[in-house]
């Protein structure tokens, strides 16, 4: 998809603004920020300050954390942003030129990410070298190079096995029975598990699942007892979800527990779940993997980093014909003393080959954290929190055609909705002054105290209207009565004057009474504006 | 909410009737200022976000307000992006040209057909976009207009990263194929 073609929407008319305003929101951090900026900034007009002094005396006196960065900064952030590049490019090319066949030219010339392990020493060349490279400590508390390099092979075996079993396709779609009890329908070449779930907020909660067809495993124990075996006997566990409204709480799917129960109780997507003694896995997880993973058995360098008595990270470089890899593993020790995966992080630096969505394959982390080695998986299910109903959530109503709307104004307050405005749009089917519609729609879920827009039926559409009287106008006002009147094609253009307010109506192209075609007419609104730049506007 | 309501609860406390204003008017200004500004930095959205509340809350606490809150705030949001633009413009030496699609107010209006043609695109893919559901036509507004990246669009909608990127490959396909049907040229998707 082509970003630019959302450039569309840039300078929207009041009405887009008002679609586009209901898609945006911060979170609070940032709106307390840009509160308290605005409240700054009306103390200092209130005194007479104009911005320019304010600037003026702030960069004699502001403090640290009170400022913004300077000038100066940004190019120097750039220039130490392009040494780290460099740094990077130049470890991955030497190392390359160092491990790699030199007949091989497929190596991309400039690399575009920063994430790469800038140490260019004590790196392990996987093909050529056999000895392990010890860190340059006399701590012997920490791990050493052979241990990390064991752990690290471990997780690599692992990674693999999971990797081959996920893209080799060993699942097909579920029968016809498990369809029906778990209200699975088939679609296409997925399954599509359709399941109602309180917590969402369009009521459903969607999601594709595979069923695995493999002779190694039928059971999601069977399935933790298989992988375990990478990890000396430990258990591998398969974090199942977060719960919806509440991301930073998970917990896994217990083994006794259906798919249906686990969605009712508001959590989200897993990964591998179990139904009547049958694996499936979600689509994510095979997206995943199919869509991006390295072969990290075939690399060409790998080398730790930030290595304490109890954790380090070790990362593995590479490659094949377009990108090189660079999957990055943090290791903890647990209090036992054995080593969990506590982190994968993967990154792919190309010229060309970025993720469909262009946007960095560090994210797979998201999909493999989920992979970790717990001996408390029993405990963990034990100790999750019970299920909360949030009641945050609730669904906007349906609402009957026959009724006005004063009903659906109130209907809305009765159901913990906010009536934000009301729309009147022509229709050729409901009468003039009964409902048509809602946005958000109607059945959608919402959070409590949304504002909801109604759309009343203002009849069939005229051919000709006859334009009102806007002069002297707010513009929002003067906007407000043309959509109201079913004349969207129309235009603000500022003008400067010293002889109205800002923001009022003091010109257009057609006077009050003119008929005109609704579709056809194009109207230009001439608003004042105190702004010296708007004089040379030419007039109508 | 009212200018009524606004200046009763000023009269309670500015800071308060300040809040309940910026609450309310937040997401609208930020639409408006974003809209016009959105090849610029977050930072200067922030700070143009910040000018206007500054400024309406001046102006609300010096004359009385006869008409339409939200079409005020409306007007000095659109002034304010104007504004900044420009001073950002002469910041970096860049020149305002008035052909250019930032600036339609700056232009003479005569192109009716350009924007008329603009304002059926901007319908089209705001319905197509609609057409998808929830929460795909959020994530697809987000990701591509808003460019968020998939962890704060999963944050904002409670979701998984993985989740968002997979709905939205899914939904930008299928986006695609809606607009394709509705007219939009192959090659500029």
């Amino acid at each position: 998809m082509n970003k630019s073609v959302f450039d569309v929407f840039d300078n929207a008319d009041d009405e887009m603004i008002e679609k586009l305003s209901s898609f945006t929101d911060d979170d609070d951090e940032v709106k307390k920020r840009i509160l308290n900026m605005s409240e700054r900034k009306y103390q200092n007009l209130k005194a007479g300050i104009s911005e320019n002094d304010v600037k003026d005396k702030n960069e004699i006196t502001m403090s640290v954390a009170d400022k913004r960065p300077v000038r100066w900064y940004k190019p120097l952030a750039a220039v130490a942003a392009v040494a780290v590049i460099i740094a990077g490019v130049s470890m991955i090319t030497n190392s390359l030129n160092k491990y790699t066949d030199p007949s091989d030219d497929v190596l991309p010339a400039v690399q575009t990410e920063t994430d790469s392990p800038v140490q260019s020493e004590a790196v392990t060349d996987s093909q050529s070298s056999e000895q392990p490279t010890d860190h340059t400590t006399t701590d012997t508390n920490l791990p050493s190079e052979d241990e990390m390099k064991e752990l690290y092979a471990k997780f690599a075996d692992f990674y693999s096995d999971i990797n081959d079993t996920l893209i080799s396709k060993q699942y097909e779609l579920v029968s016809d029975g498990l369809a029906e009890e778990y209200k699975i329908k088939n679609r296409d070449n997925y399954i599509n598990v359709e399941l109602l779930c309180d917590n969402e907020p369009d009521g459903t909660h969607l999601d594709y699942y595979y069923e695995f067809n493999d002779d190694r495993f039928s059971t999601l124990e069977e399935f933790n007892n298989y992988y375990s075996k990478f990890f000396d006997g430990t258990d591998c566990a398969f974090k199942s979800g977060k719960k919806y409204g509440k991301p930073d709480e998970e917990r896994l799917l217990s083994i006794d527990e259906t798919l249906e129960e686990f969605y009712k109780n508001g959590w989200l997507s897993y990964l591998i779940m179990e139904c009547d003694n049958k694996l499936y896995i979600s689509e994510d997880t095979c997206f995943e993997f199919i869509n991006g993973a390295p072969d990290i058995k075939d690399y060409f360098s790998e080398h730790s980093f930030e290595v304490t008595e109890n954790s380090f990270r070790r990362i593995r470089l590479s490659r094949d014909e377009k990108c090189i890899y660079a999957t990055s593993v943090l290791f903890n020790k647990k209090e036992n003393n054995t080593w969990e995966i506590a982190d994968v992080e993967f990154n792919g630096f190309s010229l060309e080959s970025y993720w469909e969505l262009g946007e960095s394959t560090s994210e797979i982390s998201d999909i493999i954290c989920y992979l970790y080695i717990s001996p408390n998986y029993g405990e963990e299910i034990m100790s999750s929190p019970d299920f909360e109903t949030d009641e945050e959530l609730i669904q906007i109503p349906e609402f009957d055609e026959t009724i006005t709307e004063a009903k659906a104004r109130d209907i809305l307050i009765e159901n913990g909705l906010h009536h934000r405005s009301t729309r009147l749009v022509y229709s050729d089917t409901i009468p003039e002054g009964y409902f048509i519609k809602t946005v958000p729609d109607e059945n959608s879920w919402v959070l409590k105290d949304t504002f909801v827009d109604i759309y009343i039926s203002r009849g069939k559409k005229p051919d000709k209207v006859k334009l009102p009287d806007v002069y002297g106008k707010p513009e929002g006002e003067a906007s407000k009565i043309l959509r109201d009147l079913g004349l969207f094609n129309y235009k603000i253009h500022l003008r400067y004057t010293e002889d109205y307010p800002d923001g009022v109506v003091i010109d257009s192209n057609y006077q009050a009474n003119d008929l005109v075609d609704p579709d056809t007419a194009y109207i230009t609104l001439y608003v004042s504006s105190s702004n010296p730049d708007f004089k040379t506007q030419e007039n109508p | 909410m009212t200018y009524d309501e606004y200046d009763r609860l000023q009269s309670k406390s500015s800071e308060q009737a300040h809040a309940a204003l910026f609450d309310e008017y937040y997401r609208y200004v930020k639409t408006i200022v974003f809209n016009r500004l959105r090849s610029f930095s977050n930072e200067d959205i922030e700070e143009c976000i910040s000018d206007v509340f500054a400024d309406v809350f001046f102006k609300l606490s010096n004359d009385p307000l006869a008409g339409d809150i939200k079409a005020f705030i409306g007007t000095v949001a659109r002034n304010k992006s104007i504004d900044h633009f420009r001073k950002h413009s002469k910041n970096t030496g860049k020149s305002v040209s008035l052909d250019d699609d930032t600036m339609p107010e700056l232009r003479s209006g005569e192109d009716i057909t350009g924007e008329n043609e603009k304002k059926e695109l901007r319908c089209i893919l705001m319905d197509c976009i609609t057409s998808l559901g929830e929460p795909d036509s959020s994530i697809i507004i987000k990701k591509f207009y808003y460019d968020m990246d998939s962890k704060q669009i999963a944050g904002e909608l409670s979701m998984k990263p993985s989740a968002v990127r997979m709905r939205c490959s899914r939904a930008a396909s299928k986006l695609k194929e809606l607009l394709e049907a509705r007219g939009f040229k192959e090659g500029t998707l």
